[in-house]
């Protein structure tokens, strides 16, 4: 029971692909998979964040407020500073959002949840004045499409970039002090500060992470869009939040999943890309996720229960 | 009724007063700053949007008491008000209050079962049911926007009694209801117990999983309650209609004091913080406050208040240590 925990996400995942090829079989072509790979990258980048941020027993409910904002950052700094300025503006951006949340977490005592429930409206708010609500357009500034259409041989730049992340995350997560306080924290907030865990520090760098992320998802948005608005991303919180639960990174805190978070989020990838192949409308594929996300937890809690009356 | 049972009464319909002075405060400033504020029209108006918040506010209360809150509600929400429309034409108003108040309640007992039955996490199931029911909005909907003819109906969410907002006084009725379901009959109290403890529950013989199983029906049926309303007032629904509806709920509800620990609570808090919400609205509006700097607002609002209870409990802390401290040194003497 315990394998289905753990690698249960790999088996559905694999079984999503299965019977998406089997009903349109063009979903397994190189050219298809390349492209779901590079769609699916920005649910998986912010994911790594938010693996971390719910492995230390947080949420962070702000970063599709955050991605907004990272489109605005982009689409009205370009065309005055050009791509790299522009791309070291919102590296400084999402270290100050991080910190911001952090701040609120550790100082003021607030709930995660409410905590970035708030700052969720605060960003918001902020992405939609920072361009009166209008679109940032950046038509005549094609170098920040490297980030969507970019190639390295085959592969696309946002997967590479996606693939990258996730290995240094992995060693964050398994090799540094960081990952094992970030753990700790997780599995019990007094033992870690008691055990002598900076948690304040801890917590920031875990939102600070989380904001880093998200702002390489939004360049990739925006790369894509070539537009920056404040009422991008919405919904984009509930999705990687769903990404990283259903990889198996546990709500309780102190058991991350990072590989999980990412075969979750392609998986959720297939099933929209397979359904649009099929024709499918859109929607549909928000009842499938929310039945697939259903089914998996079934599956995980009943397991646990009969697990439980085995021992006992 | 024996006086000092009727002033508990009133204590706990307004313990834990600060969001009452907060809301107080918000509208002293409005009627010394603004004349347009002097205008009783500017409340009933007030009123009127505070309650579609409100209702499904009401059994998010109960649900958050218990120590679970409901994502789904949004999504609920807008399938709800699709059938309201679609149906109240076909069935009249009270069947359609019914059927719509049903269904929500019947959706309420789904998130029960996954959460407090299959022991699913409550944030997860319902995380689950905000994609199923968004969608359900859009597959009965076809994506696209539906609207009634019957113009009666618009009445609900638009008319008033004796010059009082309709959905406002039934929103006050239920509010004191509900008040009195929490503080005094059975269901009320077990949820405050479960919140408060649950393995003491489980232990002194409360029914824990039904309990909060009764919490996720109510918070259903409030919702079709808030869809019937909302759609009369609109004249319509659509199936993307009030995308974070599910966080100004709970804001609402933990901006009124009902702590996301559980255990504590009250439906009047979350009555005036739904009024709150709406002054501030209308206060800003009336302000000519940028309305992307609203959000901002609301937002630093929140911030505040939530620290507030935070800076509180640690205050009450501090006494209490001292004050056992003091106690313990005396028992020393």
């Amino acid at each position: 029971m315990k394998i289905w925990e753990r690698y249960g996400i790999y088996f559905l995942a694999v079984g999503t692909l299965l019977i998406f090829a089997i009903l349109t079989p063009n979903i397994i072509s190189q050219q298809n998979i390349l492209n779901l790979l590079s769609q699916v990258s920005m649910v998986a980048i912010a994911g790594v964040g938010m693996t971390f941020a719910i492995t230390a027993g947080g949420f962070d409910l702000s970063i599709g407020s955050q991605m907004a904002l990272a489109t605005c950052i982009l689409g009205l700094n370009i065309p005055r500073y050009g791509l790299i300025p522009s791309l070291g503006i919102l590296l400084i951006a999402g270290i100050l959002l991080g910190i911001f949340n952090g701040f609120i977490i550790t100082k003021l005592k607030i709930q995660t949840f409410v905590a970035t429930l708030a700052t969720m409206t605060i960003f918001r708010g902020i992405a939609l004045l920072y361009t009166q609500g209008h679109d940032a357009t950046i038509y005549s500034h094609l170098d920040i499409k490297v980030f969507s259409s970019g190639k390295l041989g085959i592969i696309p730049v946002p997967v590479l970039i996606m693939l990258a992340l996730y290995i240094i995350a992995t060693i964050i997560y398994r090799r540094t002090r960081f990952g094992v306080w970030v753990r700790g924290i997780g599995s019990g907030e007094e033992a870690a500060h008691i055990s002598g865990i900076s948690v304040s520090k801890v917590m920031t760098g875990v939102f600070v992470m989380t904001a880093v992320t998200t702002m390489i998802s939004g360049t990739i948005l925006t790369s894509q869009l070539l537009t920056g608005n404040g009422r991008l991303g919405q919904g984009f919180e509930l999705e990687v939040i769903t990404a990283t639960i259903l990889g198996g990174t546990a709500l309780t805190g102190g058991k991350g999943s990072l590989w999980g978070t990412l075969v979750a989020a392609i998986m959720l990838g297939i099933i929209k890309n397979g359904l649009n192949l099929l024709g499918v409308p859109d929607f549909y594929q928000r009842l499938v996720t929310g039945l697939i996300l259903i089914a998996a937890l079934s599956i995980n809690t009943l397991s646990a229960r009969l697990a439980k009356r085995r021992t006992s | 009724m024996p006086k000092n049972k009727r002033s508990t009464i009133i204590k706990n319909l307004f313990a834990d007063k600060g969001i009452l002075f907060a809301l107080i405060l918000l509208w002293l400033i409005g009627i010394i700053a603004n004349r347009n504020f002097r205008n009783p029209l500017i409340f009933m108006n007030i009123a009127r949007e505070a309650a579609f918040v409100g209702f499904a506010g009401i059994g998010m209360t109960f649900l958050i008491i218990t120590g679970d809150f409901d994502l789904s509600v949004g999504s609920l929400l807008a399938l709800l008000a699709i059938v309201t429309v679609s149906i109240v034409g076909t069935v009249g108003l009270f069947p359609t209050i019914l059927i719509v108040v049903l269904l929500g309640a019947i959706a309420g007992g789904l998130n029960g079962t996954l959460s407090a039955v299959m022991g699913i996490p409550a944030f997860i199931a319902t995380l689950a049911m905000y994609f199923v029911y968004r969608a359900l909005a859009f597959i009965i909907s076809d994506g696209n926007p539906v609207q009634f003819q019957e113009k009666w109906f618009t009445s609900l969410g638009n008319g008033k009694i004796l010059g009082i907002p309709t959905p406002f006084i039934i929103f006050l009725a239920l509010a004191v209801l509900m008040t009195f379901v929490l503080r005094y009959s059975l269901f009320g109290r077990r949820i405050l117990a479960v919140g408060n403890s649950k393995k003491a529950s489980t232990i002194s013989g409360i029914p824990v999983m039904r309990t909060k199983f009764g919490a996720f029906m109510l918070v259903g049926a409030f919702t079709g309650l808030a869809a019937v309303f909302l759609s009369s007032r609109l004249w319509s629904a659509n199936p993307g209609m009030k995308y974070g509806y599910e966080f100004e709920v709970i804001s609402a509800v933990v901006l009124g004091g009902t702590s996301l620990k559980g255990g504590k609570g009250s439906v009047m808090n979350t009555f005036i913080a739904a009024l709150f919400f709406a002054t501030l609205n209308t206060t800003m509006n009336i302000f000519r406050v940028d309305s992307y700097m609203q959000r901002v607002v609301i937002g630093i609002v929140l911030l505040l208040a939530f620290s507030m209870s935070g800076i509180r409990d640690r205050i009450e802390e501090y006494f209490r240590v001292r004050r056992s401290s003091i106690a313990s040194a005396k028992a020393g003497d």
